[in-house]
Formats: structure tokens, C-alpha cells, sequence
């Protein structure tokens, strides 16, 4: 059909009343689209149509647009609160697992650093304890060294009482090893010495009456079982043990010998 | 003239373009919905109703399907007969045969208002009978052209010209 077809064709009309069938109202609104003069009448129809359709309205009162604008408002505010809830639930529930998700990374770095500093201690009280393990193992070695050297059958066991006008609760105990020329001096029963002071260890030999020294304990403070080992021992008939000035002297200051103890 | 500009606006939720909608269609809107519900409050509520669904529903319109005029109209039409099967209209029912357009128009006190309603009267009283029947069925009722040829009880092929002539006759008198 050309636009004049169209335009006789009384489908323009009933396209703008709105009751074409689907099919038609393809029809129209392509050849709208491709021919300005089917248009201009469609537009035509529709000016004719709208100033009757005005003339029997009894008029629309003024209050009627606000009404509308109320509900539509009513609406986009619903609409918006209800946009704004749905956001804020899920940027709560968001929010929500992220506090709780740090909260759990949080408490996860602080167990970490418990459990690390646990390790730690641990490993330190490991350490601690292998040490006395190995104290302890070597105590029990020298012990038995000790217990070794005192049974051996060449041992000669000294007593070496406290001298009565100088110290008379004072004792020693010498073990000596003719063999291996050695002493064992237990100096436990000793008082410790004063300061500046230590005690020095003589050999001697009665007849003619000679001292010869075999040691000074200078360590006689520190060490725990006063135990000490002399070696280089001359023969000898008795032992005794003599406070001398720090460093020892060459001869014996005999009254400051604690004890004394002949073979 | 399609205000094609402001519908793109009032698609995008624009509030002034929807006004300038409003303005230019409310009247002729409300003079479709009149026509059915013949009862001035009842046809003002379906104004509202229709105008909140054309906010609403401005989205769904393309101008593939037709124009926005007609797009209006049948919301209108449809919204219209919905409310003369509600209760409150059935209680104050009125004789709907015996009133149409032109009955309208004659009893109109809203002419003085618009000064093209006066002579638009004297060029309705002139149409003939049959006219009046066809553009009150097809264009304000929506009626099908094989409804509106049952009820006047012409022949369906001639129902679209028959529209035509009538509606030609109404335009020329109108551009005079």
C-alpha cells in the first residue's frame, strides 16, 4: 500500500484508538516510520481525537496532579527506603562477616603467638633440663670416679683431725695413691678461709720433719664438694693443712695449721 | 507532535517531565475515563490510578508499539471498565446506554473553559446518529470492529471506513 492507501484505508484511525490487532499495528507503525505522510495524519487523528476527548471531561480539578505526586513520591520513598534497607543488609551482614572474619584472623595471630611463645618457653625449659641432665650426668660421672678412686686397693685413707688450739672442730680426709703419686683431699670439714687467706697442703716426712708443699685450694670457695685433687705427691708419712697469705708461702706458718693427720 | 524528548525523560523517572505529561494528556484522559465511569469523582480516582501506572509503567512503553497518546488510552479504557465492575460503582450505578460523548458534551459545564469545546459541541450535535455510535464504541469504549458491527449491526468491512468518514467529517468541521 502507498501512503494514500493508508490513509484511505481507515486503519490509521483505529491504530490511534488502540484496537488494530497486533499484526496491524505492525503494519501501521512501519509504514509510519517509512512514510512522513502516513504520519502526519496519524499525528492529525491523534490532535482531533485529544481535543474531543478534552471536551467531554468535566475538567480535571487542581488538586488531583498533587494527589498524584503524593502517591508517586510515597512510592520512590518506599522504593528508596526499601532499596536503602536491602543495601544496608547486605552491607551489614557484609560488614558483620568482615568484623567477625578479622575478629577470627585476630584471635587465630594471638593464639599463633601464645602457642609460639609456649614453643619457646618450652624449648628454653628443654634446654634447661637437658643441661641439668648433663650436669647431673657428670656429677654422677666424677662422682664415681670418686667412688672409683677411693675403693681402689692402693688407696690409703688419712684422717686428718682438727687442730685443738687453732680450729678444734676442723677435719680433713686425704685418700692418697702411693702408686700414682696422687691425693684426694675431702676439705669439707674446713671453716672457710678469710679473706685474703687460703689454705695450703703439706707433705710431710717425720724423721727429719720436712714439709713440702702439695697445693694451695684456691678455689676453695667456689667449689661445691671439696673435693681436690693433688698430684706430684713426694713421699709422705703425714699430711696437713696450714692457712697462708693468698698466693701460699714456702714454708708452713705453723700456728695457723688446721689440721694434721700422720699415715 | 509525539513529545518524544519528555516520554525519555519521564522513562528515566524524570518528575518535571512527568508534569509536562500530565499536563498535556490529563484533560483528554480524563474525558475517555468520564465517558465510561460517568460519575465526575469516581472518574478523577481513575485519573490518579492511571497517571501513577504511567509513572510506573513509562518503562514498558516503545514507540514500536504505537503512539503514547493511544498507549495512555488504553490504560485509561482498561482502568476505566475495571472500576465499573467495583463495588462502589455498581452502588451508584448509572444508565451507561443512555449517555455518550455527545450527551456529554452537551451537558458539560467544563466548555467555558476551553473556548475550542464550544464550537467542538455544535460540530458533534452534527453528526449523524450513526457516527456518534461508531466513535463512542470503537474510540471511547475500545470495542473490537466485530463487537462494534454486532452492536450496530452494519457490516464488519465497512465498519473501518464508515469510522473514517465520520471521523473526517468531526476534523474538517474542527479546522474550519
Amino acid at each position: 500500500m502507498n501512503a494514500q492507501e493508508y490513509i484511505a484505508s481507515g486503519k490509521l484511525e483505529l491504530f490511534v484508538y488502540g484496537t488494530l490487532s497486533e499484526e496491524e499495528n505492525l503494519e501501521i507503525t512501519k509504514a509510519i516510520q517509512e512514510m512522513p505522510e502516513v504520519k502526519l495524519e496519524v499525528e492529525k487523528i491523534e490532535a482531533s481525537l485529544k481535543i474531543l476527548s478534552e471536551g467531554v471531561s468535566p475538567g480535571v480539578s487542581e488538586r488531583i496532579w498533587n494527589i498524584i505526586l503524593g502517591k508517586i513520591g510515597k512510592n520512590t520513598e518506599t522504593k528508596v527506603v526499601s532499596m536503602e534497607k536491602r543495601t544496608n543488609w547486605a552491607a551489614i551482614s557484609g560488614w558483620a562477616a568482615a568484623i567477625v572474619f578479622l575478629g577470627g584472623i585476630f584471635w587465630m595471630m594471638k593464639q599463633n603467638n601464645d602457642l609460639n611463645s609456649t614453643i619457646v618457653e618450652n624449648n628454653l625449659e628443654k634446654t634447661r633440663l637437658e643441661e641439668q641432665i648433663v650436669s647431673t650426668e657428670s656429677n654422677l660421672e666424677e662422682a664415681n670416679e670418686l667412688l672409683t678412686i677411693l675403693r681402689d686397693k692402693d688407696i690409703k685413707s688419712v684422717n686428718l683431725p682438727g687442730n685443738q688450739a687453732v680450729s678444734p672442730n676442723a677435719y680433713a680426709k686425704v685418700f692418697y695413691n702411693e702408686t700414682t703419686r696422687t691425693v684426694h683431699l675431702d676439705a669439707r670439714g674446713l671453716p672457710e678461709p678469710p679473706e685474703g687467706m687460703v689454705y695450703q697442703v703439706w707433705s710431710l716426712t717425720l724423721d727429719p720433719l720436712t714439709p713440702t708443699s702439695i697445693g694451695l685450694l684456691d678455689t676453695f670457695i667456689t667449689d661445691t664438694n671439696k673435693v681436690f685433687v693433688l698430684d706430684n705427691i713426694p713421699e709422705s708419712e703425714a699430711f696437713g693443712i696450714t692457712l697462708e697469705p693468698a698466693g701460699g708461702s714456702a714454708s708452713p706458718t705453723m700456728n695457723q695449721l688446721y689440721t694434721l693427720g700422720i699415715i | 507532535m509525539q513529545p518524544d524528548i519528555l516520554i525519555a525523560q519521564l522513562q528515566k523517572r524524570d518528575e518535571k517531565a512527568f508534569s509536562e505529561i500530565y499536563k498535556m494528556y490529563s484533560e483528554s484522559t480524563l474525558g475517555i475515563i468520564y465517558n465510561i465511569v460517568l460519575d465526575r469523582d469516581l472518574a478523577e480516582e481513575v485519573l490518579q490510578d492511571v497517571f501513577i501506572k504511567v509513572w510506573d509503567k513509562a518503562d514498558t512503553y516503545s514507540s514500536n508499539k504505537g503512539r503514547f497518546f493511544t498507549w495512555i488510552l488504553n490504560i485509561a479504557r482498561n482502568a476505566a471498565i475495571d472500576k465499573t465492575r467495583s463495588k462502589s460503582f455498581k452502588n451508584s450505578r448509572k444508565n451507561l446506554d443512555a449517555n455518550n460523548f455527545v450527551h456529554i458534551l452537551e451537558d458539560n459545564g467544563n466548555l467555558d473553559q476551553k473556548t475550542n469545546s464550544i464550537g467542538l459541541q455544535k460540530f458533534v450535535k452534527a453528526l449523524e446518529p450513526l457516527c456518534i455510535k461508531i466513535i463512542d464504541l470503537l474510540y471511547f469504549k475500545g470495542y473490537t470492529q466485530v463487537e462494534a458491527s454486532e452492536i450496530l449491526e452494519i457490516p464488519l468491512g465497512t465498519i473501518k471506513t464508515r469510522n473514517r468518514n465520520c471521523l473526517n467529517t468531526l476534523r474538517q468541521s474542527m479546522q474550519d
